[in-house]
């Protein structure tokens, strides 16, 4: 039997894509129907913290002991970013294509852009210097401390830093945030379930890796 | 009440059509080919990991 939450992901999902393609949205001006991307642009965005949020905390378990590593946190906190980048790499996917149709290239010098990119390097990273080093506990302790330092540069990459500065995104330099009057009650309805049901899409797709992971061991 | 009251004052009616020029019938074909390979290659691997879960415990 699947569980609970993975069919409530899957019909959270399911019902976000058609009220997205299909539903009725506000007619914003330069956005217009492209605001039905925010059903799928955003919440790739939410997973991928969600995701990297969990691997941040089983690095920490990793390190918890003294004396020595746990190696089963170790092997989750990699799933969990690995299954981040995959959401990363979608939520820059679908930002690209936002981005022509309505500032007019797939990629500009826009700061949360530019801090996005350099975020998913450092997570990129990690992936090498976990490759590189053989010995098991060595790895997992050295790759947890780089983890432990990366989720809080990517919190101040993506979250703060763009917040300071002239920027596209709605939210930062100084534009308006979809929440203040963009983001009306037809948006929301589709809005939240769409990241509610994508995050635990994605927790599935980490549950079957670490699953996977464990049988391999 | 904000959360119910507060739309917008164009409708949506008044946007360009979108399914007019067939363009979005490749979209709409694309995400739903894309999501459900997803989801049914998510559903066949975790019912296959459940079945050599539990042969590994027996």
């Amino acid at each position: 039997m699947i569980k609970w939450w993975k069919i409530a992901g899957f019909i959270l999902v399911l019902y976000s894509i058609i009220q997205g393609l299909f539903g009725a949205v506000p007619n914003l001006p330069i956005l217009e129907n492209s605001i039905r991307n925010l059903y799928f642009h955003v919440p790739m965005w939410f997973t991928m913290i969600s995701l990297l949020l969990f691997s941040f905390i089983k690095s920490i378990q990793t390190l918890n002991n003294k004396n020595t590593v746990n190696l089963n946190y170790d092997s989750e906190a990699e799933v969990y970013a690995n299954t981040a980048m995959f959401f990363g790499i979608a939520g820059l996917c679908t930002g690209m294509i936002w981005a022509k149709n309505t500032w007019g290239a797939y990629w500009t010098n826009d700061p949360k852009l530019n801090a996005a990119a350099v975020a998913m390097l450092l997570y990129a990273a990690y992936f090498v210097l976990r490759s590189s080093i053989v010995d098991e506990e060595k790895r997992a302790r050295i790759s947890a401390v780089f983890n432990i330092f990366c989720f809080p540069i990517y919190v101040v990459l993506v979250f703060i830093l763009p917040r300071l500065t002239d920027s596209l995104h709605p939210g930062n330099g100084g534009n308006p945030g979809f929440n203040s009057y963009d983001l009306d009650s037809r948006l929301r309805l589709v809005f939240y379930p769409a990241v509610i049901g994508w995050i635990l899409i994605g927790f599935w797709i980490a549950d079957i890796g670490k699953r996977t992971k464990k049988l391999n061991n | 009440m904000n959360f119910i009251t507060n739309q917008a004052k164009i409708d949506a009616s008044q946007m360009t059509d979108l399914f007019g020029n067939g363009k979005m019938d490749v979209v709409i074909t694309v995400i739903a080919i894309i999501f459900t390979l997803l989801c049914g290659y998510l559903v066949m691997m975790d019912l296959r990991l459940r079945k050599l879960e539990n042969k590994d415990k027996k």
